[in-house]
């Protein structure tokens, strides 16, 4: 499934694509401006009207105020700057680990199979319940955070890749043999480019899970650097309610971001793979 | 959260060997595990890492008796507590998350004008916002269930607005050249044609929602299957926290397996009609 | 007002007392469609008398299911007027119905074969809708099929089962948007047959869209060619070939020889003026 929102409806039109009703209206762009504004409007308002107590609901323009003083304050963009750290390494390390290790459970048979059977045993597993064993066994430190999100982001690339693997047209390797193609020369020509799609949704899907791993820990574990200690330590303090939510509002951002550009880097590399729901 | 929606398994791999197959190969090699994991910790022995054995052993205790010595059956007091308020959240998220998909997914109007902010607030990782519902809510039970339910919420949206906005136009075209009411195009073509994406999102959605009771138990309870987990963790209690480990796991595989047998109820016809 | 109505057949199955059959079921005039700055249809009329089958064909692309969706209200035209039964056409007609060209996509996989059937039907108890189920799907003969579904069935009995669900509903018209096109030659033979088996069987008005213009003739009582881009009524031609109509005898008839010779001159002249 595309990571994009703007869903597209065309797919099965009787009716050819040339030829499909001029929208009408307001362009979308404006549309979702419209959209936001009217939020922000209404957010602000509610926080405003005396419903809550302004104290644990800070009206809109205040926290992006706090947000802009803090996007300058060298503390906050260090937390940043760890979260983001964190989750590229986890996320690397997990797609080294898983890709080269996909590839090769899923070109045989019976590693593949016997894989899978293990991938779906351990998979269920939430890291989230490993996260008190790991604070015990390496302390509250960076290596902790890693290992967690490597664990994490592991299974969705190494069962993509193995998908990925597996999908590969027989017909495909089998032309390749007739040319006497090698081993190695058939991994590396057909089955990593033809393959290379699933791989990228997986790494898209694990580094969402990533990020949401390493700001979990962060929150939790005490002592923290990044993001979530951030946010959960402005909310322990409790004096300054509007840097919780400048806080969590940069973790979306980070999110934002992140599914956005590797959305984008996914569809300019392998725009022209037909997506079969994975 | 990226979503991954319904995954396929390559026709490949169905065709050899029936569920049966896949049953057996999946007990021996949970065999093999355990039988591997046992042996590394007695060979390589660490306080942090019990043996299996004595940790499967440990369960039926660990449910029973209170670990910190209070007289109240965990089984009660943490482990059914959990599940209701995981489940009350997972089905208020997954209401809403349904109807307000189906809005979005039907209307591209509505999602013209909400793509922004929905992309946005789903980036949000989903345990983020905990500290701001307990802003809000305070601790306790209404905050876990409003916080479960915001974060199941915006997968099985997103599941559902895809899948609703991809039924196909001609049946569409059926739903309107037979003047059906659309009451009956709704819950009559467009519900059941979306079936398979939204049940991809409803499981999604209870992956999502272990995590968050979890989550939410380390932070702000006084009981729970999460909140059993970090205190023995904090009072060293190894055994017993790894018990509470595997609980947690077998939970999540068991709640797994019923929805997985729903949806492979409710989408009979999905597996036939696959071409 | 007697007149034609002696020798024009009954339409003995409907619920109306509608016997006046001077006046067209379905009138069309002047009807343009444009999108955006394309035009689709430049401006076409006919009329279509009750019981009778019209066949409409023209080159692909032509517009055959733009000027279907108008006149079945799925679509609103951008100039011009349908008529039905002496109404303006804004929206769906109650007395209408449609089999449409992808047969696997119009039946709800998750339905029977019957429940298929049943599914538009409306103001009828279970027993009533089951019973005319029952009747539509002996008269397309699928008996026994009832609680198959549709994915079970081959191309050729799917459109059987969208055929029935027409047939079902009770419809005084009929359109059908090129339903055996995505059908092998075989099977479309044996549809072909059951078209006008039904058609001496219930005599319903039809409108039948095709780019096969062996299939527009022999099926139908008058041909309607349409030119291309846009779509304009090149000519309207009767086919006075008389009932029962066979596949091999009909096809040897110098009538029909004739036919079906000027039919594909008028397209074959679009072809070559359009490349020209």
């Amino acid at each position: 499934m595309s990571q994009d929102f703007a869903l597209d409806t065309r797919a099965s039109s009787a009716v050819p694509t040339q030829r499909r009703k001029p929208r009408r209206g307001i362009p979308t762009f404006w549309r979702g401006v419209i959209g936001v504004g009217v939020l922000a409007l209404g957010m602000e308002i509610f926080a405003r009207s005396g419903l809550t107590d302004e104290r644990f609901l800070p009206p809109l323009s205040v926290v992006i105020v706090k947000l802009g003083q803090e996007l300058v304050d060298p503390a906050f963009l260090l937390a940043i700057l760890a979260t983001f750290g964190t989750w590229f390494l986890g996320l690397l390390l997990a797609a080294v680990v898983a890709i080269p290790l996909g590839i090769v459970l899923g070109l045989s048979e019976f590693t593949y199979r016997v894989s899978r059977a293990a991938i779906d045993l351990v998979r269920p597993i939430p890291p989230i319940a490993l996260i008190p064993l790991v604070i015990l066994v390496l302390g509250t430190t960076l290596g902790m955070k890693i290992t967690l999100v490597v664990f994490a982001a592991l299974w969705p690339i190494l069962f993509n890749t193995i998908t990925g693997v597996r999908d590969v047209d027989p017909q495909l390797t089998q032309m390749a043999r007739s040319f006497q193609l090698g081993r190695g020369a058939i991994i590396r020509r057909i089955v990593l480019p033809a393959s290379a799609p699933f791989i990228a949704t997986g790494v898209r899907v694990s580094s969402s899970i990533a990020l949401i791993v390493v700001v979990t820990v962060e929150l939790i574990a005490g002592g923290s650097q990044g993001l979530g200690a951030y946010i959960a330590e402005a909310r322990a303090i409790g004096t300054d309610v509007p840097r919780v939510f400048a806080g969590t509002l940069m973790t979306g951002a980070l999110g934002l971001l992140i599914n956005s550009a590797l959305g984008a880097l996914e569809r300019r590399f392998f725009g022209w793979h037909e997506r079969k729901d994975v | 959260m990226a979503v991954t929606v319904a995954v396929t398994v390559p026709a490949a791999a169905r065709r050899h060997g029936g569920p049966l197959v896949r049953i057996l190969l999946s007990v021996g090699v949970l065999v093999v595990l355990v039988v591997l994991w046992q042996l590394a910790t007695m060979t390589w022995k660490s306080p942090f890492f019990p043996e299996p054995l004595r940790i499967f052993a440990n369960i039926p205790k660990v449910l029973t008796v209170d670990s910190a010595g209070g007289s109240t059956s965990p089984f009660f007091t943490d482990v059914l507590a959990s599940i209701g308020r995981m489940l009350a959240g997972y089905v208020l998220g997954c209401a809403w998350g349904v109807a307000a998909g189906s809005v979005l997914g039907r209307w591209r109007a509505a999602r013209d004008y909400t793509s922004p902010i929905v992309e946005f607030l789903r980036s949000v990782p989903a345990t983020a916002v905990l500290p701001i519902f307990i802003l809000l809510f305070g601790l306790g039970q209404g905050m876990q269930i409003a916080f479960i339910a915001w974060g199941v919420s915006w997968f099985v949206l997103i599941n559902t607005a895809s899948g609703v906005a991809s039924i196909h136009k001609t049946l569409i075209d059926v739903g309107r050249a037979f003047r059906l009411s659309p009451a009956k195009q709704f819950f009559g073509l467009v519900l059941p044609s979306a079936a398979p994406k939204i049940f991809a999102g409803l499981r999604i959605g209870l992956t999502a929602a272990m995590i968050l009771i979890v989550t939410s138990e380390f932070l702000g309870a006084t009981n729970g299957i999460g909140f059993q987990l970090i205190q023995t963790q904090r009072r060293f209690q190894l055994v017993d926290m790894w018990s509470w480990m595997l609980v947690i796991a077998i939970l999540g595989y068991l709640l797994n397996t019923v929805l997985e047998l729903i949806e492979a109820r409710a989408l009979r016809w999905h597996a036939g009609s696959r071409r | 007002m007697p007149g034609p109505a002696d020798d024009f057949p009954h339409d003995d199955n409907l619920d109306t007392e509608y016997f006046m059959t001077d006046t067209p079921l379905l009138q069309v005039t002047d009807l343009t469609h444009s999108y955006g700055s394309h035009l689709i249809l430049g401006g076409i009329s006919f009329d279509v008398m009750p019981g009778e089958f019209v066949s409409i064909v023209g080159p692909s692309g032509a517009g055959k299911t733009t000027l279907l969706r108008a006149l079945s209200g799925l679509m609103m035209p951008s100039g011009g007027s349908v008529r039905f039964d002496g109404e303006p056409v804004t929206g769906v007609p109650a007395a209408m119905a449609m089999v449409f060209q992808d047969y696997s996509r119009s039946l709800p996989p998750w339905l029977s074969v019957e429940k298929n059937v049943t599914f538009p039907l409306t103001g009828l108890s279970k027993a009533e809708a089951r019973d005319r189920a029952h009747e539509s799907l002996a008269a397309v003969g699928l008996l026994g099929h009832e609680s198959k579904y549709p994915w079970e069935l081959s191309g050729g009995m799917q459109q059987r089962v969208a055929i029935a669900r027409a047939l079902a509903y009770r419809p005084r018209l009929l359109l059908m948007d090129e339903p055996f096109a995505s059908v092998d030659a075989q099977t479309r033979a044996d549809l072909e047959d059951l078209v006008l088996n039904l058609k001496q069987q219930f005599d319903i008005t039809t409108v039948f869209v095709t780019h096969d213009i062996e299939e527009s003739v022999y099926l139908a009582d008058r041909v309607l060619v349409l030119s291309k881009s846009p779509a304009l009524l090149v000519e309207a031609i009767d086919v006075p070939i008389p009932m029962p109509r066979d596949q091999i005898t009909t096809k040897e008839l110098d009538e029909f020889v004739h036919l079906r010779g000027r039919v594909a001159r008028l397209i074959r002249a679009q072809s070559d003026s359009a490349a020209a």
